[in-house]
């Protein structure tokens, strides 16, 4: 191996990465030996640490570098069109009221009490008691002031109580005749409802609850026959 | 190639040509545009690259597109005053950075391709389009270059 000063440096880079043989490594020693200059060299090389890399340094975008070779889409979160946001948002309320329909169904005693029902079957034994009753409340029901009432009878078809919300947020009842309004359906949106079937059960606490939420000022018990636990907070 | 094998290839290789790019072309956005069109590349040619010399064929066209982006903007790296768009953390990063700036081009190109993606000199070689010897010379002078630079500052 001929070493000059033209080749020194490849010879050097050569030894110093292990890329000769003993005999060639021997040559290259003896020649460092006699020029001390290219031994400093060496040593340069050798004590000069590993480049390390700036890590910082990364693409972000790998995903759209992959879409716009292949024309896929990348794994990011596309909205979807209007009417699929609509279809979603339907489902989901559908999902909600079929959750919470059994719920709403649910039997809930008064405290201490038998059940206290609003029934459309025993409408027709005491309509006469209906009309009177009703049209009596008819009169409080205003449109614009969203007020409504409505009734809890016992089994022996006894009011027991009878509750007013006034000027609630609650949607006003349509009421389409004095004799249908004891089976017209109270529907807010938030979902206290008094059914129109036969036997719904209404939960007395929740009423008052619902009340409370209102504000207690909008909940009146118009006659109260036996007294609710909870209903002395309202 | 296969579109998942070619999903690998760039989470394998997008950050080290994209490092690569910016260090020596010194704005990230330049980079970038340089990196996907060298992705974009390795898929059209998908069928002639082999699957083993990709991330060489990778660098190598990187490189050549640098060369192209350089000399259509008649940008040479001296006259580059710019600072470098990316954000650099810690001291050492900075100091990598002042580092790389002190080589010329071609030390610097081949330092990293050796030092950083272990490139073999033959690799080096045929991906900057230089001789074996070259490629050694470069990358000796660069690190003497590197310790007197650090031993002077």
């Amino acid at each position: 191996m001929k070493i000059s000063k033209e080749n020194i440096e490849i010879i050097l880079f050569d030894y110093a990465e292990g890329n000769l043989s003993n005999q060639e490594r021997k040559e290259v020693e003896a020649f460092l030996e006699k020029n001390p200059q290219y031994k400093q060299m060496l040593s340069s090389y050798q004590e000069c640490e590993k480049l390390s890399k700036p890590l910082n340094i990364v693409f972000e975008d790998k995903d759209e570098l992959f879409a716009l070779a292949t024309g896929k889409k990348a794994r990011k979160i596309v909205f979807a069109p209007r009417y699929v946001k609509w279809a979603c948002g339907i489902a989901a309320v559908l999902l909600l009221f079929f959750a919470i329909k059994p719920l709403l169904k649910k039997e809930v005693v008064i405290e201490g009490k038998t059940p206290v029902l609003i029934t459309q079957n025993k409408t027709k034994k005491k309509e006469n008691n209906s009309k009177k009753y009703f049209s009596k409340t008819k009169k409080k029901i205003s449109k614009t002031k969203k007020n409504f009432y409505f009734s809890i009878e016992d089994e022996n078809d006894t009011i027991i109580h009878q509750f007013a919300f006034i000027e609630t947020e609650l949607a006003t009842p349509k009421i389409e005749s004095e004799t249908k309004f004891i089976k017209q359906t109270y529907r807010s949106d938030r979902e206290i409802i008094i059914e129109e079937t036969p036997k719904f059960i209404i939960k007395a606490k929740e009423i008052i609850n619902f009340a409370k939420e209102l504000g207690e000022e909008k909940l009146i018990v118009v006659e109260k026959e036996f007294k609710v636990k909870t209903s002395k907070n309202v | 190639m296969t579109e998942k094998e070619y999903k690998k290839l760039i989470k394998l290789h997008s950050d080290d040509v994209f490092r690569y790019l910016v260090k020596n072309i010194h704005d990230s956005e330049v980079a970038k545009d340089l990196l996907q069109d060298s992705f974009l590349a390795l898929w059209n040619n998908k069928e002639s690259v082999e699957f083993e010399k990709t991330k060489q064929w990778l660098f190598t066209t990187a490189h050549n597109n640098m060369l192209k982006h350089i000399r259509y903007n008649k940008v040479r790296e001296n006259t580059l005053e710019t600072p470098t768009t990316t954000e650099l953390n810690t001291e050492n990063e900075q100091f990598l950075d002042y580092l790389l700036k002190q080589l010329n081009e071609k030390m610097r190109q081949c330092l990293m391709l050796k030092e950083w993606q272990g490139f073999s000199v033959k690799e080096i070689a045929e991906i900057l389009n230089l001789s074996e010897s070259d490629v050694k010379v470069n990358i000796f002078r660069a690190k003497l270059k590197l310790k007197e630079v650090y031993e002077n500052k």
